[in-house]
């Protein structure tokens, strides 16, 4: 029996490798299935950026028993929704079905993770190579400040790390891939032995079981031949980069290096993340917005990778303000803050927040089961949402000034977008 | 080697249920409309509270006016300043979002059941009691002139609301939500205490409640809040709308890599039975990943990573329109395939694609009405349409109504080519690759 963060799950693995966790939860008449495969943009080498992405993309573009333009189609007609997404750390494919639809989901998912290959042509890879050029253009280079966190994770990670590039990849990788190329990193990455997959919802448990075991079981694996290793990243030095952008704004970015997904500091820095810059209270917010009123926003935001995180700090400037200013007031903030302390309001605000968050998030199947994969693939074990709200729970106002010491006084990386 | 069992696409299973709620319809003692459904799946509570004070009702010449008192309502009301306020919230975790479009300012709670009667305390007096302060108003005040200053540079946001200039020319809905940096200079804190004064009165309030809460409990609470406050008389305004001319207006963007492309006309406000037409029309020419748009610009020529169309209601009229974002170098074959699409869509709809579309739209009930924020999404449709309680469980029917040649009469109704108006927000040298007069936004 489900409680709220304790959910029933069935975990088991096929010969072949894939890993299965059914969670079945019948508050609506709805199933949804989600694939994580554990690659992303961390995988790739340099000149050859983008590919996981642009992967992602062919996947929607048929397999041997489903045209082109089919895939979305189907899911549609059947009154499904459907998606996916690219991290640096992995891929997911999702959709969330009517329950009676759920072999429908089933047998399309299979039929790309066994038979994608057969389908794949130069066509469709030119097309998609257009399509996913066109996104880079459309979300970043056009976009005021677009290219912020490109800049600033190429400074925070030497050129063989694999955060240095962006997930989206170069323009001029994008442009290059070959037919070759997509099609040998489908048989190193696309395997049922580097997947898991995740069914929340109104489902028969041996019925499903079975169904899996009819359209997945017959897959070939192989195994994954690169592991990445995670490296400890030590700036000797600050770095600093001034950027001119088509904007009226100066905008000021700061990453500091700090906890991976899952560390132990990893919960004091999204906590130090609230405290400093949440609401209008909060340290940064307060300080710069309602007390000095020179800026238009600031935000905090902890970056959990799977090899390293980053603490981010980023403030937009009113007309006629200087960033160093800014800087400035932002360094003395982290001061008080770790000299002074935090107060139990402020890191029960915090908490609160986080645990409400949570609640909220189980309304849909979709998040359930995300969740599900995400504690499979990170910690080996899919039931942890008790653990992952503990980590918040049990923090100490010290833990979250200790991190703040550990972290934020340390080198750090300084980007500055100002207008042409 | 393939299994033959995997060339056959599997079919639904026969005999699935689901229920589409149906919300109570309560008339508070001041005749506040209450929308209300109780759901026990989860301790959470969603709340709309919907105030007849958008944009629309800006006074002339203070465009922003409405928006403006929005954000100023959470900068201290009842007994809290804007720290306390916020501070509450984030405590007890409630999410509150306060939004202005054209018709509603809209107050956004998502709370858990616990904390439900306090949330709505404190939104209640942000409502009824807000400070106003001429200290805050100064600062929002520069707050949304910097912000508009930002957005100066953002393709999607120029193309937007230089559509609705020129869509809306000489109405109420021309000029932006937000207003203009020009306009927004102008208001002056007593103006905006006034417009408040004026506007924000209890019979101008609807209110929506999906969740973990007792009926009786909330028409307790909501009556002890509300049945006090002020009414006001009130007159609609009137609206006086243009026919426009196909026209393409340019906003020249220097070394944008890429072409916003926003497109379309005004239509009608949303009447039955026409409505489900239009739904329709929607969903076949631009409204979902499978469109012909979409297939066309997107997954035959690479030209997009996405285009769709849309058809809005507002409260006395209506607008259709076509979004997307291209290489510079393909904008003008991709309005090509545009006007391809607008131009053949009457001349080739098949049954084919009326019958996916209307099993697409019927069968994607289930998943639209799965959280409780999606529940509250459509009772506020109700609500502010005036809608049957009953709306949504009529909804197949209301599509699969629809025939053929009324989907061809409605287009052929609405959209009439020669009054569509194109912005396109990109590089100058764009000009340079047509024939076609185009006109300069800036």
């Amino acid at each position: 029996m489900s409680s709220l963060n304790n959910f029933e799950l069935i975990h088991y693995k096929l010969e072949n490798g894939l890993e299965v966790i059914l969670n079945p939860y019948n508050k609506s008449p709805l199933v949804s299935i989600n694939i994580w495969y554990k690659v992303g943009s961390a995988n790739e080498v340099v000149g050859k950026t983008g590919l996981a992405h642009l992967f992602e993309h062919m996947m929607f573009q048929g397999s041997l028993n489903v045209p082109k333009e089919m895939h979305f189609k189907y899911i549609q007609e059947a009154g499904g929704s459907l998606n996916g997404s690219t991290s640096f750390d992995r891929t997911n494919y999702y959709e969330t079905l009517p329950s009676n639809a759920l072999e429908l989901g089933l047998w399309l998912e299979s039929d790309r993770m066994g038979f994608f290959l057969d389908t794949l042509t130069q066509d469709k890879l030119d097309n998609q190579k257009d399509v996913v050029m066109n996104e880079r253009r459309q979300n970043y280079d056009n976009q005021p400040y677009g290219l912020a966190w490109e800049k600033l994770f190429g400074m925070l990670f030497p050129i063989n790390h694999p955060y240095h590039f962006p997930t989206i990849g170069l323009i001029e990788d994008i442009e290059k891939f070959d037919l070759g190329e997509v099609s040998n990193f489908f048989k190193k990455y696309y395997s049922p032995a580097n997947s898991s997959l995740v069914i929340t919802g109104d489902f028969d448990i041996d019925e499903t079981k079975q169904l899996i075991d009819k359209y997945f079981a017959p897959i070939q694996t192989q195994l994954v031949a690169d592991v990445i290793t995670k490296q400890a990243i030590v700036l000797s030095e600050n770095k600093f980069e001034a950027y001119k952008d088509n904007v009226q704004l100066e905008k000021l970015y700061l990453g500091f290096h700090s906890a991976e997904l899952f560390h132990k500091d990893d919960a004091a820095c999204d906590i130090l993340s609230y405290i400093l810059s949440s609401n209008k209270s909060s340290r940064l917010y307060k300080r710069l917005f309602f007390e000095e009123q020179i800026v238009l926003d600031a935000h905090t935001y902890q970056f959990s990778g799977k090899y390293n995180g980053v603490f981010f700090i980023s403030a937009t400037a009113k007309p006629n303000i200087s960033l160093g200013d800014i800087k400035a007031i932002i360094f003395e903030e982290i001061e008080k803050l770790i000299n002074n302390g935090i107060s139990d309001e402020e890191i029960e605000r915090a908490k609160n927040s986080i645990i409400s968050n949570y609640l909220y998030s189980l309304q849909n199947f979709s998040s359930i089961a995300n969740y599900i994969n995400m504690y499979n693939c990170y910690l080996n074990k899919p039931n942890s949402f008790e653990y992952d709200l503990n980590r918040y729970k049990n923090l100490t106002k010290e833990q979250i000034i200790d991190a703040a010491k550990k972290y934020l006084t340390k080198n750090y990386v300084e980007l500055q977008i100002i207008p042409k | 080697m393939t299994q033959e069992f995997r060339k056959i696409k599997p079919s639904e299973k026969e005999n699935y249920s689901f229920n589409i709620p149906i919300p109570e319809q309560i008339i508070l003692d001041n005749n506040i409309s209450l929308l209300y459904l109780y759901r026990e799946e989860l301790p959470i509570v969603k709340t709309y509270i919907v105030s007849s004070t958008g944009a629309k009702y800006d006074l002339h010449g203070k465009y922003g006016i409405a928006n403006l008192t929005a954000m100023l309502l959470d900068e201290g009301a009842g007994k809290f300043n804007a720290f306390e306020l916020d501070d509450r919230f984030e405590s007890m975790g409630t999410h509150l979002e306060i939004g202005c479009d054209f018709n509603s300012v809209v107050f956004s709670i998502l709370s858990t059941s616990e904390y439900f009667d306090e949330s709505l305390d404190l939104v209640s007096q942000i409502i009824k009691e807000p400070h106003l302060k001429i200290e805050d108003f100064e600062r929002e005040k520069e707050k949304i002139k910097t912000r508009l200053i930002e957005y100066s540079d953002d393709p999607g946001y120029i193309s937007d609301i230089h559509f609705q200039k020129y869509i809306f020319e000489n109405s109420n809905y021309e000029k932006p939500i937000a207003g203009l940096i020009e306009t927004i200079e102008t208001i002056q804190h007593n103006e905006l205490v006034n417009f408040y004064n004026n506007n924000y009165a209890s019979n101008r309030l609807k209110i929506v409640v999906v969740g973990n809460i007792d009926r009786n409990h909330l028409i307790n609470k909501l009556n002890n809040i509300f049945n006090s406050w002020k009414t006001i008389n009130f007159e609609e305004r009137e609206s006086n709308f243009n026919r426009t001319e196909n026209k393409i207006y340019l906003y020249k963007k220097a070394d944008a890599p890429q072409t916003e492309i926003k497109l379309g006309l005004r239509t009608t406000k949303r009447i039955q039975p026409e409505f489900f037409a239009k739904t329709l029309i929607n969903t076949i020419l631009g409204g979902q990943f499978s469109s012909r748009l979409n297939s066309n610009l997107r997954e035959k020529r690479g030209y997009t990573y996405g285009i769709h169309s849309s058809f809005q209601h507002l409260t006395d009229t209506g607008l259709f329109s076509i979004n997307t974002s291209v290489k510079k170098e393909n904008t003008f074959d991709a309005l090509e395939q545009i006007y391809y699409e607008l131009e053949r869509f009457p001349k080739d709809l098949t049954m084919e694609e009326i019958a996916f579309a209307k099993t697409y739209l019927i069968r994607k009930l289930p998943i639209s009405i799965e959280t409780y924020s999606q529940i509250a999404r459509n009772f506020i449709n109700i609500s502010q349409f005036n809608l049957e309680l009953d709306y949504y469980n009529k909804y197949a029917h209301f599509i699969n109504s629809v025939s053929h040649e009324e989907i061809i009469a409605t287009y052929e109704k609405l959209i009439k080519l020669d009054e569509i108006i194109t912005v396109l927000v990109g590089d100058e040298s764009i000009t340079s690759m047509t024939d076609k007069n185009i006109l300069l936004s800036n």
